[in-house]
């Protein structure tokens, strides 16, 4: 499933650190509350295996996905469960919602928001890391079954075997636990210029 | 994902969430034989790293189409039902790339004509994911999708 070297296995670890860092600050700001994260897990893997690792085909989650734009290209995509999309929505809102509410036009507009923060905190500790000019697109977001999504940016670049880069970070507040899912996808062409720019 | 498979009543058939992904079933109504495919890209050719032909709809439909033959379907029998093909993600901009899932349902078209097998029913495109089962003792394919209601087709 996975097949990392030492060397990879810190970069990509440093990616999940420095980017869940940020995504980390930013949420405690939106969420007024102070915000702690666990050590992010990161690992490349298929795309049988990461569905699998966020609930199976059929389970639902809360997607937003940015193309990445710069010197590279591929997609960067959040999700979560539908859980921690309603947890995050009533702390939000302020108030405790039945988790079968459907979510209105704000609700989705502020797990879009989220989605984007984390998305461009992971991307820029990526910059960081690689030298390599990237940024997201506009974010575009879907709740549905959890294959139907993410089998989308997979045949985009045509990637289906080990080559998606997955960080799960779980953030804590007081009052409030969020478990994310991060998939990031490069196109043949990108993940060779990341590898050679980080020596690997 | 990326597969097909043949199915004889009295079993039935399922995929899991299509979303631009297109899943196809083929049946010949007189033997209850039926193949399920489903395909993520449209054509064949048009991808460099094409080992699994039935990753393509035009290529799965024709490797599945001798298998179906080759278990004991007619082909002049055969029908067709397709579902999902969606845009699950809205892009404003509107490039080849983007549009995966029409142009699935248009290969799927193409292929079938080519083949001379009918549609005879379809459920496609939207913006949501589809589970589909196949029973081929009726011939109904049902399709479940996040907030929608079952549909029998």
């Amino acid at each position: 499933m996975e097949k990392m070297d030492a060397t990879e296995l810190n970069y990509l670890t440093e990616i999940g650190n420095i980017g869940g860092g940020n995504a980390m600050t930013s949420l405690s700001v939106l969420l007024s509350s102070k915000i702690s994260m666990k050590m992010p897990k990161v690992s490349l893997m298929d795309f049988d295996d990461f569905v699998e690792s966020i609930g199976g085909a059929e389970n639902v989650i809360a997607a937003v996905m940015s193309n990445i734009i710069g010197e590279i290209k591929g997609f960067i995509l959040f999700a979560m469960n539908m859980e921690d999309a309603h947890r995050l929505v009533n702390r939000l809102r302020g108030i405790e919602l039945s988790t079968e509410i459907i979510f209105n036009d704000l609700d989705l507009s502020a797990i879009k928001e989220i989605g984007n923060i984390l998305i461009s905190s992971y991307l820029s500790s990526m910059e960081t890391l690689t030298g390599i000019h990237m940024r997201p697109s506009n974010p575009m977001m879907s709740i549905d079954m959890a294959g139907a999504i993410l089998s989308f940016p997979a045949i985009i670049n045509s990637r289906e075997h080990d080559d998606i880069l997955r960080i799960e970070s779980q953030f804590e507040g007081e009052d409030i636990s969020i478990n994310g899912h991060i998939m990031m996808i490069a196109d043949e062409e990108s993940s060779v210029i990341i590898r050679k720019r980080l020596g690997l | 994902m990326a597969e097909f498979e043949i199915c004889v009543r009295p079993q039935m058939i399922t995929t899991i969430g299509l979303g631009s992904c297109v899943g196809v079933v083929l049946y010949d109504p007189s033997n209850g034989i039926c193949g399920m495919l489903h395909a993520m890209l449209p054509h064949y050719s048009a991808i460099r790293n094409n080992s699994n032909r039935a990753k393509f709809v035009d290529t799965g439909l024709e490797d599945m189409l001798a298998a179906l033959i080759r278990q004991g379907a007619d082909k002049k029998r055969l029908k067709a039902k397709v579902a999902g093909g969606a845009q699950m993600f809205d892009f404003s901009s509107d490039s080849d790339v983007l549009s995966v899932g029409l142009q699935n349902t248009l290969a799927v078209k193409e292929t079938l004509e080519r083949l001379r097998i009918p549609i005879v029913a379809e459920d496609i495109g939207e913006h949501y994911g589809r589970t589909i089962c196949f029973d081929p003792a009726t011939g109904e394919l049902n399709i479940k999708a996040v907030g929608h209601s079952n549909l029998v087709i």
